[in-house]
């Protein structure tokens, strides 16, 4: 501070010379008191318990969505994958699986096809027989 | 007698927040604050009438407007702004008053000083007094809160909204001009 200061400024000292009536500031406070007028002070409320959890209430039900979400997906993953393994656990136990159904995609024939001709075939055997 | 107990100023501005507690708290806010703000004003405005009656200008306008203040920054801060205010508005209003221009300096407030019963100061701190009257008013708050307040850049920084590099600028040059007055007026 002194070194920012002017050699004659250090010679003067800081008081400035001025002074105050006796007991001034001893009888400022309660005089001005006095005289102060009647105000209005709007009291903050004090936020009820679920206006303070609430964001963490929304933040807990978004994760628990998100986590939600991420399951049906994975669920959905895991059950195509089931799918794939028996599938091919099936092609390996009937090696002549993958011919059938090529024969069955064959030019539009479904199996219902097949299993309507099949029907036709026992029919026509039946009134042979009989 | 029972002792005061000590001043915080968090439990003050809650007290000040509370319908019922912020009459008493703002008594204690005067007490704590009165001398400060009263020195700082009355090198402003000089005459210990004015500054009695610019001091509580500024209380009374921070009691009225109690409900605005918030505690975001310092109830320190908030009173210095105030004062300031109220002390520029006083100076600019008795400018007026006397005919003298608002662009003028404030030089007209020290010419009755050596008859103020309320100074007793020497030739030379009259000098000083008249030296500072003749800075811009910016350079004249700069001065007087640096120099008798010995207030740090940073919360100056933060009453007058000046950077901290521009308030040292208006200190130094303020400097220059109380000592080119002095040697002018030998």
């Amino acid at each position: 501070m002194k070194k920012e200061n002017s050699k004659i400024l250090d010679k003067l000292g800081k008081d400035p010379g001025f002074t105050v009536p006796e007991n001034y500031f001893a009888n400022f406070t309660s005089e001005l008191m006095d005289s102060l007028p009647e105000v209005k002070i709007t009291e903050e409320e004090k936020p009820t318990l679920w206006v303070r959890i609430r964001p963490f209430v929304y933040m807990a039900a978004m994760f628990a969505g998100i986590w939600v979400m991420m399951n049906i997906f994975t669920i959905g993953k895991n059950s195509s994958a089931d799918m794939q393994q028996i599938r091919s656990q099936l092609s390996k136990s009937l090696p002549a699986i993958n011919n059938v159904e090529d024969f069955m995609d064959y030019e539009g024939y479904s199996e219902y096809d097949l299993l309507y001709e099949d029907s036709l075939y026992m029919e026509s055997e039946n009134v042979k027989a009989k | 007698m029972a002792a005061r107990a000590k001043y915080d100023e968090e439990e003050i501005v809650e007290q000040l927040h509370k319908q019922d507690t912020c009459r008493t708290a703002f008594g204690r806010v005067i007490e704590h604050y009165s001398e400060q703000l009263y020195w700082h004003i009355r090198r402003m405005v000089v005459d210990h009438d004015d500054a009695n009656d610019v001091l509580q200008n500024t209380f009374i306008k921070a009691w009225t407007n109690i409900d605005n203040f918030r505690g975001d920054a310092k109830l320190s801060t908030w009173l210095y702004k105030i004062a300031i205010n109220e002390s520029i508005t006083f100076i600019n209003k008795k400018k007026v008053q006397n005919n003298i221009s608002l662009d003028d300096d404030d030089s007209f407030l020290v010419n009755s000083l050596e008859a103020d019963k309320y100074f007793d100061g020497d030739e030379a701190q009259l000098k000083l007094q008249r030296a500072i009257a003749t800075l811009p008013e910016k350079q004249r708050l700069v001065f007087n809160m640096r120099y008798y307040d010995e207030m740090k850049y940073e919360e100056m920084s933060e009453i007058l909204g000046t950077s901290v590099g521009a308030l040292k600028a208006s200190y130094h040059h303020a400097l220059k001009k109380i000592e080119s007055y002095f040697e002018n007026n030998d």
